[in-house]
């Protein structure tokens, strides 16, 4: 009886031990995954962003710091990017540019026709403008010189002109010019329009 | 007569006792160094511990306190063991110890074997006692069959297991009386606190033993008084050390009769049983000085006569100290004498084994247990903590820089969308020509012909690199072949054509007709206009009129130092 007691009483703190064991186990295979170690990994996921974001602040502040230093020079640095590149396309004011600029040089311009181009990729927006043209062959480079005078940055796609009289031609030129967005005040009515819309002088 | 005796009762020196203890059974050697051993007598809770060098005693010490271990520790301040010396022999007085002599074998050199031989002799409780044997010829146990005479003693086990508890950390053979008494011929008598009892030694061998049924000097305690009370009387009874005690007296020369009475019957019934028992007892133990003690033992026609061979080897003890100190000196004149079998068990030690590997388990599980929280913390806390520290220096660090920004957020957005422009007009310029110098190149290219068309665009050839493809159609009256021939010519042998072809050439009526196609490389025209160039140029314009430029101001903005873009990492 004595000896059936103490087997059962050993067995009994067998099992204590082997359910221990079991568990001390199943707490040390599943501590990875606990609560804990997750939000230490989302500390250091904020922390890194957080340095990130500080190492970004401090380095725009700097650089806004030393255009400060010299703000005469980078206010017309400002103004200047403004002009050739504006927040919005501003079709009435690039046509009235390159139509004045035709006129300086001695050509005739008789239609514009403005549209958006589609870019992909890259963070401004690029619109195209077929312009026609009749004048002296001999007017175009300087029509092109002073293109590149413009306030407004355009370049040039392509030209195609055809003699009319010996001396007259009729050019026809694609134009790009560009902007930030199209959004801004002034483009979002004509950018809607500026598609196959024709302006005539 | 004093003297140690081999087992075949040749009288030996020390060095044989000790050659026996080892088991080696050497010849005596005479010039043995003489060794100091220490023997005490543990008599309930007197203990007394002998000095022994060689063979004499150099000191005696005897204390009695009420907890055994206080008093050992006591009475063994200032002996230090050290690891060569030999274990300290105790004699244990105690009641309940029973001896019978016994045969022995080679066998019972085995522990077990023993055990097994002393319980079947002795029918006692196994569970209760523990037993120790003397082997009286243990150099003429060899091979399997051969048959000595011996002694062995039963002792309770829990009388054992608190002496050897009070002598934990010393090395300690605990005996019977009887064994330490082997070596001196004589009738012992012996009169002590815990028990009395009779030993007669024959030729070294402590061959009878009885405890007398009349107890020790502690049943005199008892009837005289409850604890310190009744031993007190007692002792002064002893010693007559105080007023006059009547009634101690009296008890003490009852116990003293009575003791006497029982020795010579126990005299009478060994020698009716053969042996040679000698009519002169000596008497030792506590109440061997008592006065009335030769009175008593005259009563029963014994005659006390302590040997003059002890009187010497105790020489350096006071006389009236010899008798008390008698059992003592003779354990320490014995250490190690028939060991291991003369010595009881420890039982200490195994329940010390046990308690230790219990205490070992239970670190075990400790230990298990602060490792696997130690890896939890280390898993768990440790890297929580350390990201906890980073995230909030890095969040200090942020509003460090956002306090530092906030002051230029507007100049920074206006350099930003001039970043901005500025990066459309790079890229844009990249592929830009200097459409001016298209036409004149391409024109000045040509011979005296009518250009009635002309087309230039960018565009990429079939090999992949960007070109301005021309197409040029002209006339000229009376012009020929040759003139296309000779323009191709012109073309291909100019730098910066790529690829010249005519399309068509026709003549009628004198009117010759040319088209051609040609590819300029654009690295050959002029530079396109970049936005360093039109910020340069709007600055030289606005030069003379800066006072007019309304300047930024900001008091916070304090740094002249040149920095690089960072707008592409904030966009």
């Amino acid at each position: 009886m004595k000896s059936g007691k103490k087997t059962t009483a050993k067995s009994a703190n067998n099992r204590t031990k082997i359910l221990g064991a079991v568990a001390a186990l199943v707490v040390l295979a599943t501590a990875p995954s606990w609560a804990p170690i997750e939000s230490s990994g989302s500390l250091k996921q904020s922390a890194a962003s957080d340095r990130d974001q500080a190492a970004l602040l401090n380095k725009q502040a700097d650089e806004a710091a030393a255009v400060s230093s010299d703000a005469e020079t980078f206010d017309i640095r400002r103004q200047v990017m403004s002009s050739a590149v504006p927040d919005g396309p501003d079709l009435p004011g690039v046509i009235d540019q390159v139509g004045n600029t035709a006129q300086s040089a001695g050509l005739e311009w008789t239609t514009a026709t403005p549209s958006r181009t589609t870019a992909e990729g890259t963070a401004f927006q690029t619109w195209s403008m077929n312009i026609t043209l009749t004048g002296d062959r001999t007017r175009l480079t300087a029509f092109f010189d002073q293109l590149r005078s413009l306030d407004r940055y355009v370049t040039v796609e392509s030209i195609t002109y055809q003699r009319v009289t010996n001396s007259v031609v009729s050019v026809v030129a694609t134009l790009h010019f560009y902007s930030l967005s199209t959004d801004d005040a002034s483009a979002a009515p004509i950018a809607e329009d500026a598609t196959n819309a024709e302006a005539t002088q | 007569m004093l003297a140690n005796h081999d087992n075949s009762g040749t009288v030996v020196g020390r060095r044989q006792t000790e050659e026996v203890r080892k088991g080696k059974g050497s010849p005596p050697v005479e010039d043995d160094v003489a060794e100091t051993t220490l023997g005490l007598e543990v008599d309930g809770q007197h203990v007394t511990v002998v000095e022994c060098v060689g063979d004499v005693a150099v000191s005696v010490r005897s204390v009695m306190l009420d907890d055994l271990k206080d008093t050992v520790d006591l009475v063994l301040a200032g002996y230090k063991q050290h690891r060569n010396d030999p274990p300290m022999r105790v004699a244990l007085s105690c009641d309940q110890i029973v001896t019978r002599g016994i045969d022995v074998t080679p066998a019972m050199k085995n522990r077990q074997v023993f055990d097994d031989a002393v319980y079947e002799a002795l029918p006692l409780d196994r569970t209760a006692t523990l037993a120790a044997g003397l082997f009286f010829d243990p150099a003429a146990l060899t091979g399997a069959n051969t048959l000595t005479a011996g002694v062995a003693a039963v002792a309770p086990r829990s009388a054992i297991a608190d002496t050897y508890r009070a002598f934990v950390g010393r090395r300690t053979e605990l005996v019977p009386p009887s064994f330490a008494l082997a070596g001196i011929d004589g009738l012992w008598l012996g009169l002590r606190y815990a028990v009395s009892d009779l030993t007669l030694v024959v030729n070294g061998r402590p061959v009878l033993y009885r405890q007398l049924r009349a107890g020790g000097l502690d049943t005199i305690a008892g009837l005289l008084g409850d604890g310190e009370s009744g031993s007190e009387r007692l002792e002064i009874a002893l010693h007559r050390s105080g007023p006059s005690d009547p009634v101690a007296d009296a008890e003490l020369d009852r116990w003293l009769r009575i003791v006497a009475m029982e020795t010579r019957q126990t005299i009478d019934f060994w020698a009716r049983s053969g042996e040679q028992v000698p009519e002169g007892i000596i008497a030792f133990g506590a109440a061997a000085a008592a006065v009335g003690l030769d009175g008593a033992l005259a009563s029963a026609n014994l005659t006390n006569s302590f040997p003059d061979e002890l009187h010497r080897a105790m020489s350096f003890i006071p006389p009236a100290d010899r008798p008390a100190a008698v059992l003592a000196f003779a354990a320490a004149r014995t250490v190690g004498l028939g060991a291991p079998q003369s010595v009881f068990v420890n039982p200490v030690i195994t329940e010390t084994a046990q308690e230790n590997r219990r205490r070992t388990r239970q670190l075990a599980r400790v230990s298990v247990g602060i490792t696997a929280a130690v890896a939890v913390v280390a898993t768990t806390l440790v890297p929580l903590g350390s990201a906890w520290v980073d995230r909030s220096a890095a969040a200090a660090a942020l509003r460090d820089a956002t306090a530092k920004y906030e002051p230029l957020a507007g100049v920074y957005e206006q350099l930003s969308s001039t970043y901005q422009r500025e990066d459309a007009i790079a890229a844009v310029a990249l592929e830009d020509t200097q459409w001016s110098d298209v036409v004149r190149f391409a024109l000045g290219l040509a011979p005296s012909v009518d250009v009635t068309q002309f087309a230039a665009t960018r565009t990429t050839n079939d090999a992949g690199t960007d070109v301005v493809l021309v197409t040029v159609t002209a006339e000229r009256t009376g012009g020929t072949y040759a003139d296309l021939t000779s323009w191709l010519s012109k073309l291909r042998s100019t730098v910066g054509i790529t690829r010249a072809w005519s399309s068509s050439y026709t003549n009628r009526d004198g009117l010759a007709g040319y088209q051609l196609s040609f590819e300029i490389d654009p690295s050959i025209l002029g530079t396109p206009r970049t936005s360093v160039d039109i910020t340069s140029a709007a600055i030289a314009e606005a030069a003379p009129a800066q006072d007019e430029i309304p300047a930024i101001q900001d008091p916070a903005i304090n740094s002249t130092e040149e920095t690089t873009r960072t707008d592409e990492v904030a966009r």
